[in-house]
């Protein structure tokens, strides 16, 4: 998986998310949870992906193993975005 | 619906503050009463107006409600930070008060309380004589983190609930809930109340389990089945309430999660509380 | 609620809520705002429109078309109960959206709003009904594992019943309304204009922007600012938000039109 999606998804995470913290301080294997994010969090992750990315979520990517981690999202998100 | 003679704005005041309500007070009288009392982050109305839902429900057979804003939350004088669970129960007390002189038909005060309004339903239940039974949708369990040596050590159902809380499968169960620990605890707590620190909270939570083991009448306790720990909370008040000094009913909403976000599970919320009431 | 100011007030305004979760939340940051603007001489209506908080009838029955006439009303009852002051309209989200749609019926007579604050307005109907149906997907997920109800597929092609959001029962007719709803139009309101953007971005947004000249080609004065702050009723506590009530009292106390009383 693109390093360069990692690091774009973490950005993504610490700016919507007001996470207080640098997107280098995010590990791709840590569960989300630990960084303060909640189901509110989840909905501005959403939104921002679909803004930050031009993709749409579809009703199967509404799946927990999805919303894990950096690593999690980032799958999810890869298998949305154009080769 | 409402009928316009129904409701009406209270205001009352609770150590300075003033407080806001809305009374409903149907035409037909049952001299009984229901003060409702919202979750920690929450407002009078609850969460997708269950309150405002439940109270003209409970209108149409007579019986007379108060919903209000908790100080600091709302319409509510106060500051959101100072608000506790202590604040909560003297909040309550007074709203108690409110109905009982907005309203002199009331005889009999439910309190109803949705998650830490359970909580200061609990806490409040024994601070007037007219409450007779609590009405606990969602609530948390009380006693928790509580250190066992501050707890009076009197009463088999007492050492039991504590020899129960020791054991760390119980917390394991409580706390797992179905899927993924805090995330899903905080999202579906939803209004999580902030933890006060160390000694206040053990104290406030001894305190919380004492009044409701002095609490002797009638309790409902409803929570959704999904609701992570539902059943586990459920299974540690059925023990509390085994001295038999309380009558208490239990019931889980199938596929309900903690706020019943749903239509169909809030009309079962409805029902099932309005046939225990009457 | 009526926020009266000691003494005449300089402005009247009426506040329109957010709908479904987002009017929680966003709650007490208005009751602030209204508290600080009667301080500071305004005299602040809130009002619950109908379905919504302690109003009557339930959330299904309602529609944008009677939320409009919810709006007008109140805008009347001001009008009447306060004679001669100027009038405004302040709105958080679709509440903004709401008063947008309001300032746009209410032109040209004495009674009209002049001032209009708009905080975060909801700009597209459709993409306000999907993120509510997200967030009704995403406490699926957080409760079951995955999400069992349909998305926007649902809403274009979804049945002719009325669609359960979390609790918020939305009418087919409040549904296709919303779907029809857009800000992105020409303006025809004539006066004060604050948008307040608040979100992750420090920069104004093209559409917001596009907001903005909508109105200055209409004849208003715009002031569109961005306040970076998360959006506050999206949040699970209640926040007061006070930089967005800052900012909108500092632009109120610059305009001419309420210094002349």
């Amino acid at each position: 998986m693109s390093e360069d999606l990692k690091t774009s998804l973490k950005k993504l995470l610490v700016e919507r998310l007001f996470l207080g913290i640098a997107p280098s301080d995010i590990e791709d294997a840590k569960a989300l949870e630990n960084y303060g994010i909640d189901s509110v969090s989840l909905l501005e992750l959403v939104v921002g992906i679909e803004e930050k990315y031009g993709v749409s979520m579809e009703d199967g990517d509404f799946n927990i193993a999805n919303f894990t981690t950096v690593n999690a999202i980032a799958d999810c998100l890869g298998r949305r975005l154009p080769k | 619906m409402k009928h316009p003679e129904t409701e009406r704005q209270v205001t009352f005041t609770c150590r300075g503050s003033r407080l806001y309500g809305i009374l409903s007070s149907p035409p037909s009288d049952t001299g009984r009463g229901v003060v409702f009392l919202h979750g920690w982050a929450g407002q009078r109305t609850g969460p997708h107006r269950i309150f405002v839902q439940m109270a003209r429900r409970l209108a149409e057979e007579g019986v007379s409600s108060l919903r209000f804003d908790f100080r600091g939350r709302g319409d509510s004088e106060g500051d959101a930070d100072e608000a506790s669970l202590t604040t909560m129960i003297e909040d309550a007390a007074e709203a108690v008060k409110c109905l009982l002189e907005n309203d002199p038909r009331v005889r009999t005060i439910t309190l109803l309380g949705l998650c830490s309004g359970g909580e200061a339903a609990i806490g409040a239940s024994s601070l007037n004589p007219a409450v007779k039974s609590l009405a606990l949708w969602s609530v948390p369990l009380v006693g928790g983190n509580t250190e066992r040596t501050e707890i009076a050590k009197t009463g088999s159902a007492l050492r039991s609930y504590f020899a129960k809380l020791g054991n760390a499968g119980t917390w394991r169960r409580l706390l797992s809930g179905r899927i993924h620990g805090r995330l899903v605890m905080r999202a579906l707590f939803g209004h999580w109340r902030r933890q006060t620190a160390g000694a206040s909270r053990a104290q406030e939570q001894k305190t919380l389990l004492e009044s409701f083991l002095a609490f002797r009448s009638r309790v409902l306790f409803v929570h959704g089945s999904l609701d992570p720990g539902a059943a586990a909370v459920q299974e540690e008040y059925r023990l509390l309430c085994q001295d038999g000094k309380r009558e208490a009913a239990f019931h889980l909403v199938e596929g309900a999660n903690h706020n019943f976000y749903s239509m169909a599970w809030k009309r079962e919320l409805f029902e099932l509380t309005a046939r225990w009431m009457s | 609620m009526l926020h009266a100011p000691e003494g005449e007030p300089r402005l009247a305004a009426l506040f329109c809520h957010p709908a479904f979760d987002e009017k929680k939340s966003g709650h007490r940051a208005l009751v602030s705002c209204a508290r600080r603007m009667a301080l500071a001489g305004a005299a602040c209506l809130r009002m619950d429109l109908r379905g919504c908080g302690d109003s009557d009838l339930d959330h299904g029955e309602a529609s944008l078309k009677m939320w409009d006439e919810d709006v007008s009303e109140a805008i009347s009852f001001l009008g009447e109960r306060f004679p001669g002051t100027a009038l405004g309209l302040l709105g958080l989200r679709l509440g903004a959206s709401l008063a947008a749609r309001a300032a746009e019926k209410h032109l040209a007579n004495d009674a009209a709003p002049r001032i209009l604050v708009l905080w975060e307005p909801v700009l597209c109907g459709r993409v306000h009904l999907e993120e509510q149906l997200k967030r009704k997907q995403l406490r699926e997920m957080l409760t079951c594992g995955r999400a069992s109800t349909q998305g926007r597929g649902h809403l274009s092609t979804g049945s002719a019943g009325p669609l359960d959001l979390d609790g918020f029962l939305v009418s087919p007719l409040l549904r296709e309304e919303l779907m029809a709803f857009n800000l992105d139009r020409p303006r025809s309101f004539r006066g004060e204009v604050f948008i307040l953007q608040i979100s992750a971005s420090d920069s104004i947004s093209p559409a917001i922007s596009a907001l903005a000249e909508n109105y200055k080609k209409a004849g208003s004065n715009v002031r569109s600012e961005a306040l970076r702050e998360a959006p506050f009723w999206n949040q699970l506590d209640p926040v007061e938000c006070p930089t967005a009530v800052d900012r909108t009292l500092e632009w109120l106390e610059s305009l001419p039109l309420l210094k002349s009383r």
